[in-house]
């Protein structure tokens, strides 16, 4: 038996030169995702627009609510206001910038609490089949089987008008979706040879679910999520457009559009600014996920 | 077939009656007391307020009171509305025509444009009509319906003054077919410009994953002309998803064309949706969005039933 306590001894640590530390792994994903080059200019959008957002208070030339009366109606770059003002004599890139912090609170928010959610719900309704995941799924498939903007539309009517309903709105757009995609995951997932290998070898289901499962799961979660932000985003500033979103005298990119509305003719930049921005931001985040395709799965990657 | 259409029958059914108990729960979440409501001065007594809450069936549980209300929902029954003092089902009805034109024109404008474009740009793979073409497509997906309306609007309406920008007819025009005719075109553009998207891009992914198929090398490799191998054989393979995105976005033209109403004044359900959500009137905004919700689980079966009969592959699937 020498050469087994030979084979014990000289057992290499388990943190070998051959495994890829925390470090060389981040490289790697960066790489995968710099291969894509809108995914960065994605990036670049979203961190300065979200630094506006944190920075708005200090940044803005002006108040995003009060406006003067002399100055009402002004085109671009003129007077100090360099993207004009609206029918109030607000400064509309004050507004633009302070609108930045409600989108990115509309789209991000609940998406992450429906990310929450939807994982525990998918998982389990993927993993167990049984009835309490049919029920699951079935409930969530009445809710796939509204129009989103109609299901928002309906909750809102119901619940009234504000930030927090809105963002409750989303939250349950998004829940139907995010859920059947972990759902389909986690059944796909659970017929791998890794999980039959992982229950031969003695796992409960739990461990199973939590270390084979769920780790294979999120990413394809995390892609999903970030790509629905920038479509959340739109939806959101629809709310505030049609006056049953977040209410005015806000800043808000979707209201803005609206208080342009009227004097498109003459003053077009107030209605159609706040537009750019939303395209701008949420092709950002459409890009962005598109780059963390390529980090999550190795496949897609161009050699 | 007939087990599908049978299964998928029942699963529109089982999802419509779903719909149902959502938007009565939306109903039941209310504020508020329809009794108290509708008494005005005499609410104040509360031996009013007990007969008028049996009148109503208030006093009963909340799941008799559910059947009550879906008994007559299909009777046509979708209550009443208070602003108008009028059936909701009515205020619908006169307003289904003038949406149904809408969605015709959106439909022909998705169509005539989004399977055209999606067929050529695969044709041409990376060549410059194709990344152009792409490249418009995939910024319009993420515009705003709102915001390309009011473009619209000011592109054609107000600089150029070519086109009409609300209002379904104008009393001046003698001739009122033509005068719908001219006051939808920037409406349908609006609507449909999300669905020609994903309609191009469906179309032009699923056609290049085609023409790499293996049965595509045979036909080349026998010198089956080009022409042929494009219409007769690739066309033929991606009709089912073609018709299933088709079908699907059919759908999505009913929930888009809310935005598209308000912004062209035009008189259709969303409008009325709309203005009923604003006034808080909540009989005919519930009733509008049930309406239109029933339509899209419609829609959807329709496409999935279209799709498994020209594919016998998703009629295993079910």
């Amino acid at each position: 038996m020498k050469w087994a306590r030979a084979f014990v001894t000289d057992a290499p640590p388990r943190t070998h030169a051959g495994e890829p530390s925390w470090r060389d792994a981040a490289g790697q994903a960066w790489r995968a995702y710099a291969s894509d080059r809108l995914a960065v200019v994605g990036l670049a959008i979203v961190v300065l627009v979200g630094l506006i957002a944190i920075f708005a208070p200090w940044i803005s030339p002006y108040s995003p609510t009060a406006g003067s009366g002399a100055d009402r109606l002004l085109p671009p770059l003129v007077d100090g206001h360099i993207l004009g003002t609206d029918g109030q004599g607000r400064d509309i890139l004050t507004r633009l910038m302070w609108g930045a912090r409600m989108s990115l609170l509309i789209g991000i928010v609940p998406t992450a609490l429906a990310f929450v959610i939807s994982v525990p719900l998918g998982v389990i309704a993927g993993y167990h089949l049984g009835w309490v995941g049919e029920g699951i799924m079935r409930l969530l498939d009445v809710f796939l089987a509204f129009p989103m903007v109609l299901l928002g539309l309906a909750i809102v009517s119901v619940l009234g008008d504000g930030m927090v309903n809105v963002m409750l709105a989303i939250v349950i757009i998004e829940l139907p979706f995010m859920a059947r995609l972990v759902f389909t995951e986690t059944s796909l997932m659970r017929q791998k040879p890794f999980v039959t290998a992982a229950r031969v070898s003695g796992s409960t289901t739990l461990q199973i679910m939590s270390r084979e499962v769920l780790p294979n799961v999120l990413g394809s979660l995390v892609v999903y999520s970030t790509t629905i932000v920038g479509a959340m985003i739109v939806i959101g500033a629809g709310f505030s457009f049609l006056g049953i979103g977040i209410q005015p005298p806000t800043a808000d990119w979707g209201i803005m559009t609206a208080d342009g509305a009227p004097v498109l003719d003459s003053s077009p930049h107030i209605s159609l600014l706040p537009g750019v921005a939303i395209i701008v931001v949420s092709l950002a985040f459409a890009w962005i996920g598109d780059g963390l395709r390529l980090v999550v799965d190795p496949r897609k990657r161009v050699v | 077939m007939v087990r599908f259409l049978a299964k998928r029958t029942v699963l529109a059914l089982f999802t419509l009656w779903g719909v149902t108990i959502l938007i009565f729960i939306l109903f039941q979440a209310l504020p508020g007391d329809a009794a108290i409501s509708l008494l005005g001065s005499q609410a104040g007594n509360p031996e009013a307020v007990a007969r008028m809450r049996s009148y109503l069936g208030l006093d009963r549980p909340a799941y008799i009171q559910y059947f009550v209300w879906l008994g007559d929902l299909l009777q046509g029954d979708l209550g009443q509305s208070a602003r108008f003092d009028q059936p909701v089902s009515k205020l619908i009805l006169d307003k289904a025509l003038n949406s149904i034109i809408l969605l015709v024109g959106s439909a022909v404008v998705m169509f005539s444009v989004g399977i055209p474009l999606g067929i050529v740009a695969a044709l041409r793979e990376r060549s410059l009509f194709d990344r152009i073409g792409m490249g418009v497509i995939i910024v319009l997906g993420m515009v705003p319906v709102f915001w390309f309306g009011l473009l619209l609007i000011y592109l054609f309406a107000l600089v150029l003054d070519v086109l009409p920008a609300s209002r379904m007819y104008s009393f001046h025009d003698s001739n009122r077919t033509l005068s719908i005719l001219v006051h939808l075109v920037l409406p349908a553009i609006t609507t449909a410009a999300i669905s020609i998207t994903i309609l191009a891009r469906v179309i032009r992914a699923s056609l290049l994953e085609t023409l790499e198929a293996p049965f595509m090398q045979a036909l080349i490799a026998r010198g089956v002309p080009v022409r042929r191998r494009v219409w007769r054989h690739a066309m033929r393979n991606i009709l089912p998803i073609m018709v299933n995105v088709s079908g699907l976005q059919i759908g999505w033209l009913f929930s888009g064309a809310i935005f598209t109403e308000v912004i062209f004044s035009w008189p259709g359900i969303g409008r009325l949706i709309y203005d009923a959500v604003s006034a808080r009137d909540v009989p005919v905004a519930l009733g509008g969005i049930l309406v239109v919700g029933a339509l899209f689980v419609l829609a959807n079966l329709a496409a999935d039933v279209a799709t498994a009969s020209l594919d016998p592959r998703r009629r295993e699937r079910m």
